[in-house]
């Protein structure tokens, strides 16, 4: 009897355990059923922005006020998450079924909700909207099951920035114009200072094969393609820039020392990046920013510099999908995104904004002139954005598996071959 | 027949002694146990049975997924990318526990000796223990970079000429995660042996001593087989702990150079938590790890149990 009671007090939590697990995981769910975006525009919808405040403040409460008094009747309860956590704190949201009404996330942090088609497809219901965006950035949120997963906010993309002071130690060569040429100016600079070129890194290394014209996924991204010729050819000068020491020692797998922090210790003298990160330098390597100048970046002849959208996503799970479409079109409206970008180092998605002279103005300094190049690009179709299946996952196992073939323990080839072979067992796997 | 007669002799003598909370006294572990059992029914049984049950389904990270069976194991087993993890951690433990063993027992037996100093030295061994692991590992990522303190001392004590790459090898990259493991693990499992060595009877010790056995001698043959059951389960603690590693590769090499470094742990992370978003995929993983915890939990027990006995 005692033995019978002790099993059914030991079985009686997990049982329960199990139960609620099993109630609460929303087995067989699915996606949830299309948000209706027909209603009324009325009611409360709560916005939730990445890291905008407290530098943005007074822009989104000026917004938000001016939405609300255009649309009476509407309340807009803004909060703002810190960029390290949006990724987990929307799968948490998602998986709990409550994500806030309209979302500003990047495209990579949206992917998992766009494959999924946990968000409102505005490639359907703002289809008319489509044209005043750069096409980079409309193209960036297409997932597939969701065609456009979020309105273009705003954007980044980059320019090459030089250390004046190792590029004349290294004899003054020209500035690099291509992933390929950053390869053979790296050797020369390491050959003649001691010192890297520049820091390759997971998240770059799609670019720069993107810009060697592999197109690391097929149409239907059911399989990858990264076992070219031109991505063995750059991947071999790679390794090979590795042993004269043109890449920084432990960059190859060192997460810790990004490529920002080897560039303003002077470590490396090229940085393609984003104009925001120059303030950055600015702050902590003063003596490196006073010595950077400001360059094309390297996919500009090829028109495929990268761009990095951040959108204004709707979950399909909005009760107040309506006021949240209208207040994410509104936020994203040439005056708004022209307003935000004139306060801040990011770029508007609206070709209408990047036409206005702010973009155009004469160079004074190297925060002006790199605003300049970046408008241009995005204005111009420059920018390309990458395909939706090559996100941070894609990145990760890609960088994983050239890792040793760039630290010369593996033959390219090889290396190559087994990323593929990877790459494809992950994007099949998300078909599952 | 006995609980009548219990009942007659009762009513027939004295009254009752007892209080209402004695009539009732199942409620009183229920009072006790009932907060821990409902903070370990909310925060350990929930997550793990939402954890078994998101391994049979195809769940990502952002919600949903159908029921799959036995998919995920399947694909799991037959992963070469998992069974490479697998092996990764297999060496983990086969390099970290003894090390963590020997050189804690080492120290435990220093120390147990009447040295000069024994006081410092103990807290100077549990300092790591207190240290955060992530910093632990950044610290070494410092110290055992191409250009960090060891290569440094080498170098300037001209015993090598070229750097060595302890984070980017794929032969070394493993081994240097192993060493901050047992850098920040043997302050413990010193102290618990040495607690064991101080309840070890010195009467044995002495008679040996008499007998004209050498210190090597009396120590090996005399007092390390009386704290047996405290060394195995020092080694089940230290094999569970490198089956579990994952600040360490994942701070100081991110699992690689290409996957020589990534451990189950790691793996699991990668598949289920940053960047990937297979969360059912991850919990059958989480499940498969489970086991072999429990596996290894149970031969410490037995060990130590078996040591108990002697």
């Amino acid at each position: 009897m005692q033995r019978k009671i002790r099993t059914i007090s030991l079985a009686a939590p997990i049982t329960i355990a199990v139960a609620v697990a099993l109630s609460g995981c929303g087995l067989g769910a699915g996606t949830d059923s299309p948000a209706d975006v027909s209603g009324a525009v009325e009611g409360t919808i709560t916005f939730q922005t990445m890291q905008l405040s407290p530098t943005f403040d007074e822009y989104i409460n000026a917004a938000i006020d001016e939405f609300e008094s255009e649309n009476p009747g509407t309340t807009v309860k803004w909060t703002d998450i810190p960029s390290d956590q949006a990724a987990r704190k929307v799968s948490a949201d998602s998986a709990a079924g409550t994500l806030p009404d309209v979302m500003d996330l990047d495209a990579a942090t949206l992917a998992p909700l766009g494959r999924d088609s946990r968000v409102v497809d505005m490639a359907v219901q703002a289809a008319d909207l489509e044209e005043r965006y750069v096409g980079s950035a409309w193209e960036s949120f297409d997932y597939g099951a969701t065609a456009v997963a979020a309105l273009p906010w705003y954007l980044n993309s980059p320019v090459l920035m030089s250390n004046s002071a190792l590029v004349q130690q290294a004899g003054s060569p020209a500035a690099p114009t291509s992933y390929s040429d950053l390869l053979a100016v790296s050797k020369e600079i390491a050959e003649t200072t001691g010192k890297a070129g520049f820091q390759p890194t997971s998240i770059g290394f799609p670019n720069y094969l993107l810009s060697l014209g592999v197109p690391l996924v097929n149409d239907d991204s059911t399989e990858a393609i990264v076992d070219t010729p031109e991505a063995e050819e750059f991947l071999q000068s790679l390794a090979d820039l590795y042993t004269v020491g043109g890449i920084p020692a432990d960059s190859v797998t060192a997460a810790q020392r990004t490529e920002i922090d080897t560039f303003s210790q002077g470590e490396t003298a090229y940085l393609e990046t984003g104009p925001s990160r120059l303030k950055i330098i600015q702050q902590n390597a003063p003596q490196v920013f006073d010595a950077i100048t400001i360059d094309q970046p390297l996919g500009a002849e090829e028109g495929t510099t990268w761009v990095v959208a951040h959108g204004l996503a709707v979950p399909q799970t909005s009760k107040n999908a309506a006021t949240a479409l209208a207040f994410a079109e509104f936020l994203t409206s040439p005056e708004n995104q022209l307003a935000l970008a004139k306060q801040s180092s990011v770029f508007p998605s609206t070709t209408e904004s990047l036409e206005d002279p702010f973009f155009s103005a004469e160079p004074t300094d190297a925060a002006t002139e790199a605003r300049g190049i970046v408008a241009a690009s995005l204005f111009d179709g420059g920018t390309m954005a990458k395909p939706p299946a090559v996100d941070a996952e894609y990145a990760n196992t890609l960088w994983s598996s050239v890792q040793t073939a760039i630290t010369g323990e593996t033959p390219v080839k090889d290396a190559l071959a087994a990323a593929e072979s990877q790459l494809t067992e992950l994007l099949q796997s998300r078909a599952q | 027949m006995t609980a009548t007669a219990g009942t007659v002799r009762r009513s027939a003598g004295r009254p009752s002694r007892r209080t209402p909370l004695r009539r009732h006294r199942w409620w009183v572990p229920v009072l006790f146990i009932g907060p821990v059992l409902a903070i370990q029914l909310t925060f350990l049984f929930l997550p793990l049975g939402n954890t078994f049950v998101l391994a049979f389904t195809n769940a990502s990270t952002v919600g949903g997924g159908v029921f799959t069976g036995l998919a995920n194991f399947a694909t799991i087993f037959a992963s070469a990318a998992f069974w490479d993890a697998t092996a990764h951690t297999g060496l983990y433990i086969v390099l970290a526990t003894p090390l963590l063993v020997g050189i804690s027992l080492g120290l435990a037996i220093l120390i147990n000796t009447k040295m000069r100093g024994a006081g410092i030295v103990r807290p100077i061994l549990f300092s790591p223990l207190v240290m955060p692991m992530a910093v632990v590992a950044l610290m070494f990522q410092y110290v055992l970079s191409s250009d960090g303190l060891v290569n440094q001392i080498l170098s300037g004590l001209h015993v090598i000429s070229e750097p060595i790459p302890f984070l980017t090898s794929s032969q070394l990259a493993l081994v240097s995660s192993v060493i901050v493991t047992v850098w920040k693990g043997c302050g413990l499992y010193t102290l618990i042996l040495l607690a064991a060595l101080q309840n070890v009877s010195r009467e044995l010790d002495e008679a040996a001593e008499l007998d004209g056995a050498s210190w090597l001698r009396r120590t090996v043959s005399v007092t390390i087989p009386q704290i047996r059951g405290t060394i195995g389960l020092v080694a089940g603690l230290a094999a569970i702990a490198a089956l579990r590693a994952f600040t360490e590769p994942y701070v100081l090499t991110g699992g690689g150079p290409g996957t020589s470094s990534t451990t189950i742990v790691l793996y699991l992370f990668t598949k289920g938590v940053s960047p990937g978003t297979q969360a059912g995929y991850a919990s059958a993983i989480s499940l498969v790890l489970f086991v072999f915890v429990l596996l290894f939990a149970s031969i410490s027990w037995a060990v130590t149990r078996k040591g108990r006995l002697r």
